[in-house]
């Protein structure tokens, strides 16, 4: 129960292979960043993946793109899912790639209908490729192109029309929250909490009054873990992920946050599943 | 296909800005806020660019390099799903261009392949060992490997100095099995005749010295010999020969 892993990067994978006084519970990474690598790198993660369970969380599967899904890619992540026994493979609600270029980065797809049918069959279209259900996250997103609805409707719809499961990021709630001004909490109630098979917690960083950027590079603010335990207390117990992409030259510090996440969920889902 | 024509080009819109920069219109977006979208977007293929060049990147002027990656960024369509893959579209982009002609530096396109292949090597997927046939001394060589002939030895001098050195330069990049790191080795035209027939069939140094011996023309075996030995023992010592020598 209250499973807490650490997002696993080549700055910090001597923590991983090493540090015997932090052993998370699993491992995150980005497939793209390690699929059809050999050498160096592959001995590293083959020696992770003996010593951590696997999750993965895509970064270029563009299920938010007006263009066709990229099937040679899928037949690959088919195959090292597979190979490193991943046990969840996550996607953002966004798109990376436009007009068969891709960007590299999260951009927001416009919150309407004819959005919600598009991304709906395409993740239906993955998961029976890849022959798993897969996790949708809701990103953080600082504009809102051509939006219709809001996000909360956006989301729930996706999740419930493809069946598949839901990657809650509870900070990027709390940014989207803060930058759009609504409210964290109703949105969380919002949510299809049944269908959340993941969570993930991170920092980010205020660049003005208004707004904040998801960064993944600072602690994670008492708000966040305030919203993030009060979630917990609504749903059943599930992975949590601390994901930290840089900034890590003081690791002990980032060994006590995952401890402090790791205590959240331990009270929070104790409590509620005691009997 | 359910998505309306409007929809779509909204979201040609906002990724056309984050990869120009150029300012436009979208439906609902805030001038203000999306100029964060071409910042990240725009940093994070930059930083992937400087990661995996920084010889060019040190070489080049400031305008240049960022010239480069702007053009690029800009015109030429990524292709990878992968980030550590799109330096190696962009060499094939700066080359294809002719920046060199345009910057006057003859020796860019060669240090941008020096610069790709070493991380190529690095990475690239374990190959089989060659099976080997039970006879003799084989000379078998680490298989993971590029052979480079180039124009300029940028692998040897600065970008500048090397612009000065034009002629026929030829490197033996390879991956050391035990260690995993990258080896470049500076060689003649001999030896890259020798490497490419061991890495066609694994032979053993006497096989190899009559081939070698008619088509360079040299009859003095024992030099030939001689010359061998110590280039294959100075590639056993680099961790390229894994097996002994005869
Ligand atoms: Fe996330």
């Amino acid at each position: 129960m209250g499973k807490v892993g650490l997002g696993f990067r080549r700055d910090i994978a001597d923590e991983f292979l090493e540090n015997e006084s932090f052993t998370p519970d699993f491992i995150e990474f980005a497939p793209e960043n390690w699929m059809g690598m050999g050498g160096y790198w592959k001995k590293v993660l083959d020696k992770a993946a003996e010593r951590y369970p696997i999750t993965c969380h895509g970064l270029s599967l563009s299920i938010g793109s007006p263009e066709a899904l990229d099937y040679h890619f899928l037949k690959d992540l088919k195959q090292f899912l597979k190979e490193y026994q991943v046990s969840i493979y996550s996607e953002h609600l966004s798109y990376t790639k436009s007009k068969n270029a891709h960007l590299y980065d999260l951009l927001p797809v416009p919150f309407r209908d004819d959005a919600i049918k598009h991304i709906v069959s395409r993740i239906k279209e993955v998961q029976e490729i890849l022959e798993r259900k897969i996790a949708i996250e809701n990103v953080s997103y600082y504009v809102t192109p051509g939006a219709e609805m809001d996000e909360a409707t956006f989301v729930k719809a996706i999740v419930e029309e493809a069946d598949c499961e839901l990657l809650l990021d509870v900070n990027n709630v709390y940014v989207n929250a803060f930058n759009h001004g609504y409210d964290a909490i109703d949105f969380i109630n919002k949510m299809p909490l049944d269908k959340v098979s993941y969570i993930h917690m991170a920092g980010h960083e205020k660049v003005s009054d208004d707004l904040i950027i998801d960064t993944h590079g600072q602690p994670i603010i008492d708000p966040v873990y305030e919203l993030f335990d009060s979630t917990l207390r609504k749903m059943n117990p599930v992975p949590v992920l601390l994901e930290r992409d840089f900034n890590f030259e003081n690791f002990d510090a980032i060994v006590e946050e995952f401890g402090q996440l790791k205590s959240i969920t331990h009270k929070a889902w104790e409590v509620n599943h005691v009997s | 296909m359910y998505l309306n024509k409007s929809t779509i080009d909204i979201q040609t819109q906002l990724a056309s800005y984050c990869r120009t920069g150029q300012e436009q219109e979208i439906e609902k977006v805030s001038q203000e806020r999306v100029k964060h979208y071409r910042r990240l977007v725009f940093s994070n293929v930059k930083n992937t660019l400087e990661t995996a060049y920084p010889i060019t990147l040190e070489w080049l002027s400031d305008d240049e390099w960022l010239k480069l990656v702007n053009d690029f960024f800009e015109m030429h369509d990524a292709q990878s799903p992968k980030i550590w893959e799109l330096p190696k579209e962009f060499m094939e982009f700066v080359t294809q261009n002719k920046y060199a002609a345009t910057f006057n530096k003859p020796a860019l396109n060669n240090l941008l392949l020096v610069e790709w292949v070493e991380i190529e090597v690095h990475t690239m997927m374990d190959k089989e060992w060659p099976a080997v046939e039970a006879r003799g001394e084989v000379l078998l060589l680490t298989p993971e490997y590029q052979l480079l002939h180039l124009d300029y030895p940028v692998h040897i001098f600065n970008g500048d100095d090397a612009q000065d050195k034009k002629g026929d330069w030829f490197i033996y990049i390879f991956r050391n099995r035990e260690t995993d790191g990258v080896q470049f080795l500076n060689i003649s035209a001999l030896h890259v005749f020798v490497l490419e027939k061991l890495y066609e069939t694994p032979l053993t140094l006497d096989d190899l010295l009559p081939i070698i011996s008619a088509v360079f023309g040299l009859n003095d075996m024992k030099t030939l010999q001689n010359h061998l030995k110590t280039f294959f023992s100075d590639l056993r010592k680099k961790g390229a020969l894994l097996s002994k020598i005869a």
